[in-house]
């Protein structure tokens, strides 16, 4: 016996089979995660993602290698940090877990790093936890980048990494869905405050310093869009100021093409789409901090 | 792979050099998760496959599969990315000629790239349906997911529905209820399917209904805020529940807004207060309703009764109730009090009437007529019957009566405090007649006793302030119409009313107390003048004061004017004091006894007011301390009326025992004509003088 003593539902909710279904999980709304590993070329996306990517490329046609190169400065960011002796990671805003993963880059440079997946996209989330299934030193969690004293506090979270020890907080193509009354600078102050000193944060986010038409068009699209996110461009000023309490590793906050590139594939041939995702590493100092 | 590779130098450069401008093109075009240099080794690797099997011609197709396979591994997986691949990978085959006979190279080549393209698209085809497979895997768990979390969260609402006592339901915009939980059932004491069928409205009492309905339409007009008042909700049983009603707005997309209902019963809290204003509204002895609460019922019934047949309210005093706590003790008092309370409760059982204790020993009861209430004489024996049967109360057989005012089917749009005045003015109106009376309120009398009752509180501070005066009024000989002697009179000069005359000064401080120290002012100021008088050779005029009714009893009398005698120096013989005949003649003693004594003492001791009653007549002519009878000019007194010859046998037998006669208010000379031959020695009225100050009555 229900609590309810009436069960059945008025005949108006009849109409939708899903109007249980949460938000994220809808499949006729697209979603930020699922549309980046459309443009990265995967195939874990719905038509609705696909198109908003195919508009996205519309209005800017560098988008596919916006991605492309946000996904190599992850790579070489997480490579550097791995050499650097971090041996845990959390990655806030992972999406989907497309080829090129943090565990899967960090693995090939030391053995017992450990990673937690953090998205507030139940899908991305569900779907990480079935690639990683077998991997007993990573796991994924369903969270909120803007509420840090969630995310800091899972069982999921605490339970892999060891804030005593240094940890990389990885926020990649994330904070630029933070809006300023949410006040990103303090947001991020709650995770820094949490960081062993030796920590490090990196951090890359859009941008309209360049191509401020272009970008506002972009950023239409995803606003015309029914996801609930909406982009924030930075000023490179702005960008630098959230590393506030770290010191940025060179070459500080650069275009993410231009952090530490490794080969030809690192860089885009139109200069312009080197620059339009600010990028950088920040250190928290061992003396002196905290 | 066994086919040899050329090994010179000059093949291995150019291997190496398609390898690194491959790698250069995939990567700049699509996200390969590696560094360069790795990619341009695995690539390398990848080429010389091909080479192998460009030599060989049987390995063409297999190592142009497997290439094509590895590329989709490596992630490129778009048609720039096989176009790409396509265009250089043949076009650095074709050029290097040392891997096959010239004849055969073209379409080795050929052979080769079709397999890589070929191989390509399966696994581009077979990858995206892995990856799609695996999405659709992975919402369906997510939706799982939150299912099992929904349905976990309504097996908490129903766990929730067994351990709290909240009633909950959802409702439309018009307030229908959609659904509801058991414990609004509980609370509006109706079924699951009462509930269903009727709305908010329709459970929320109709004071209620006007703020419900603005509360919905600030909801459905788009408020996001919760909305918390205390509402009473209608019981099936006809009880009101008290609850905290709180209204939350539910919108869904695609959905038309609901709204939460959560009724919190607040019947407890009530309750909790109803007995706080239980001890508020009764007296702790009798357990009465006390006078607060009898005039907020009063106020209801007064909006509520049967217009024909109204409301009656009696208010009751018990007489000389202060003589039994006084010589029976207090206890005593409480226990009559309770009886009494429980005998009038028991009276108006069967009425719609409400008995409440005003104060010290008044009572009041207010019944709702209905045809079949007792009329107002019925009830007021019942109440005199029933209080006078003894009782015992610690070993004293003790009965009560009780003094009445009732206030019968007043008008509807009376106010309480107006209803109660004139009920407490009827009873004091009752009691001024006597005990164990009764009297029905007059408004009209109401209206003249609300203006004395203020216009006595005011006098104490008239007297301080001077407005109230003694005069004299002449008293003339008839014989020679020289003045004979002096009436004192008061006069109040009100700044409002103007000189309010003698008799009403006296009622005024007769109804206040203030008479006693009043009469005695009066009295002095009177002797002192007479004094001065005195000092005007041939004068000698005696003063004459008319003693009240309680100044005639005042024990302090004697006292009184044995000392304004003696202060003033005025021989006994030129005082006269008037007295009432009840005062005279009375049982009480007191004031007979006073004025014998001081009719010895030589003050003239005259009768006011001499109606000739006989019985009156009779106790004149044997006491024999009053030295004279005064009556007042009426229409027995009128000459030519038959009473009048009647009456001057009676001034006869007055005069025969020596006591003198004097006239008052006597207007005409007809009239004083009569009464010289009735043998009246003195008269004063408007035919001699008015009252005047001293001076006046000198000239």
């Amino acid at each position: 016996m229900s609590w309810f003593t009436k069960r059945e539902r008025p005949p108006e909710h009849a109409m939708s089979d899903l109007d249980w279904v949460p938000e994220g999980i809808d499949v006729t709304v697209p979603s930020v995660a699922r549309t980046y590993d459309y443009l990265l070329g995967g195939a874990h996306n719905l038509a609705v993602d696909r198109a908003m990517g195919d508009q996205m490329l519309k209005v800017l046609p560098g988008a596919r290698d916006l991605v492309r190169l946000n996904r190599a400065f992850l790579r070489r960011a997480v490579t550097y940090l791995a050499e650097r002796g971090v041996r845990q990671f959390l990655d806030i805003g992972s999406g989907i877990p497309t080829a090129g993963n943090v565990h899967e880059i960090v693995r090939d440079v030391a053995r017992g790093c450990r990673v937690v997946y953090v998205d507030k996209d139940p899908v991305a989330v569900v779907h990480s936890r079935l690639l990683l299934a077998d991997d007993e030193n990573t796991t994924a969690v369903q969270a909120d980048l803007r509420e840090p004293e969630d995310v800091l506090s899972r069982p999921e979270v605490t339970g892999l990494l060891d804030f005593d020890e240094p940890v990389a907080l990885l926020l990649l193509l994330v904070v630029h869905f933070v809006r300023p009354e949410e006040e990103p600078g303090g947001l991020l102050a709650r995770y820094r405050d949490r960081l062993a000193p030796g920590s490090f944060m990196v951090i890359s986010h859009a941008t309209a310093d360049d191509r401020p038409d272009t970008m506002a068009r972009a950023a239409d699209t995803v606003r015309e869009s029914r996801s609930k996110d909406n982009l924030v461009y930075r000023t490179h000023a702005e960008v630098t100021s959230l590393f506030d309490g770290y010191e940025l590793v060179p070459p500080g906050v650069v275009g993410h093409a231009l952090w530490r590139p490794g080969g030809a594939g690192d860089i885009a041939d139109k200069p312009e789409d080197n620059t339009q995702v600010w990028a950088g590493v920040g250190h928290k100092p061992v003396t002196g901090g905290r | 792979m066994t086919a040899p590779l050329p090994q010179d130098a000059d093949g291995l450069r150019a291997r190496t050099r398609l390898a690194k401008k491959w790698a250069y093109l995939l990567s700049s075009r699509t996200f390969i998760p590696m560094a360069t240099t790795e990619l341009e080794r695995k690539l390398l690797g990848l080429v010389e496959q091909l080479c192998a099997g460009v030599t060989s011609g049987s390995l063409a197709q297999r190592a142009g599969r497997e290439a094509g396979e590895a590329l989709v591994d490596l992630n490129c997986t778009t048609a720039e990315a096989l176009q790409a691949s396509v265009e250089i990978v043949g076009k650095g085959l074709m050029a290097m000629p040392a891997l096959a006979p010239p004849d055969k190279l073209r379409e080795r080549v050929v052979d080769v790239i079709a397999s890589l393209a070929a191989a390509f698209v399966d696994r581009v085809r077979a990858s995206t349906l892995a990856q799609q497979e695996q999405l659709g895997r992975s919402l369906y768990r997510a939706m799982r997911e939150a299912q099992v979390e929904l349905q976990f969260s309504e097996a908490r609402l129903e766990l929730l529905e067994h351990h709290l006592s909240t009633g909950i339901a959802i409702s439309d915009l018009d307030g229908k209820l959609v659904r509801s939980n058991a414990a609004l059932g509980r609370i509006v004491d109706r079924t699951p399917a009462e509930l269903a069928a009727t709305s908010v409205f329709e459970l929320v009492h109709e004071d209620d209904r006007t703020a419900l309905r603005a509360d919905f339409a600030e909801l459905a007009g788009g408020g996001t805020v919760s909305i918390t008042q205390p509402r009473q909700l209608l019981r099936a049983d006809g009880e009101l529940a008290w609850v905290t009603l709180t209204l939350s707005p539910l919108r869904r997309s695609e959905s038309p807004a609901q709204v939460m209902v959560l009724a919190e019963d607040a019947t407890d809290v009530n309750l909790l207060q109803g007995q706080l204003n239980h001890q508020a509204l009764h007296d702790v002895l009798t357990r009465l309703p006390n006078r607060q609460y009898f005039t907020s019922r009063l106020e209801q019934a007064l909006r509520t009764a049967d217009p024909g047949a109204g409301v009656s309210v009696f208010h009751l005093d018990l007489d000389g109730f202060s003589r039994i706590t006084g010589g029976l003790g207090r206890e005593v008092g409480d226990h009559v009090l309770k009886i009494v309370a429980g005998r009038l409760r028991a009276l108006v059982v069967e009425e719609n009437a409400m008995v409440a204790r005003f104060g010290h020993d008044e009572f009041a009861i207010l019944v709702e007529n209905t045809p079949s209430t007792p009329d107002v004489v019925t009830m007021i024996r019942r109440i005199n019957d029933l209080l006078s049967a003894p009782f015992h109360a610690d070993g004293h057989r003790v009965a009560v009566s009780a003094t009445i005012g009732v206030v019968h089917r007043p008008p509807r749009d009376s106010t309480p405090s107006d209803l109660l005045d004139s009920a407490d003015l009827t009873l004091r109106r009752a009691r001024g007649v006597g005990r164990r009376q009764w009297e029905l309120a007059d408004r009209a009398q109401d209206g003249r006793d609300r203006r004395t009752s203020s216009l006595a509180a005011t006098m104490p501070g008239a007297w301080e302030n001077g407005e109230i005066r003694v005069l004299y009024r002449p008293v003339v000989r008839l014989a020679d119409g020289r003045v004979e002697s002096a009436d004192v009179v008061l006069r109040w000069d009100h700044p409002a009313l103007g000189g309010l005359p003698h008799e009403q000064c006296l009622a005024l401080a007769e109804d206040t107390g203030l008479i006693v120290p009043l009469g005695t002012w009066a009295l002095r100021e009177a002797c002192e003048q007479a004094r001065e008088w005195r000092r005007e050779p041939g004068r000698g005029l005696p003063v004459r004061w008319a003693l009240t009714p309680s100044q005639a009893a005042d024990p302090d009398l004697l006292g009184v004017v044995r000392d304004v005698l003696s202060e003033t120096g005025l021989p006994a013989s030129s005082l006269r004091l008037g007295a009432p005949a009840q005062a005279l003649f009375g049982d009480l003693g007191e004031a007979a006894d006073n004025l014998g004594y001081l009719a010895e003492h030589e003050v003239g001791v005259e009768l006011e007011d001499f109606t000739a009653a006989p019985a009156d007549l009779v106790r004149l002519v044997e006491g024999g301390s009053v030295r004279a009878v005064r009556m007042a000019q009426s229409s027995a007194t009128e000459p030519g009326s038959t009473v009048s010859r009647a009456l001057a046998g009676v001034l006869e037998v007055v005069r025969d025992a020596g006591i003198g006669l004097t006239a008052a208010g006597v207007t005409t000379p007809g009239q004083a004509r009569w009464w010289r031959e009735v043998g009246a020695d003195t008269a004063s009225g408007p035919l001699f003088a008015p009252a005047g100050p001293p001076d006046a009555i000198t000239r």
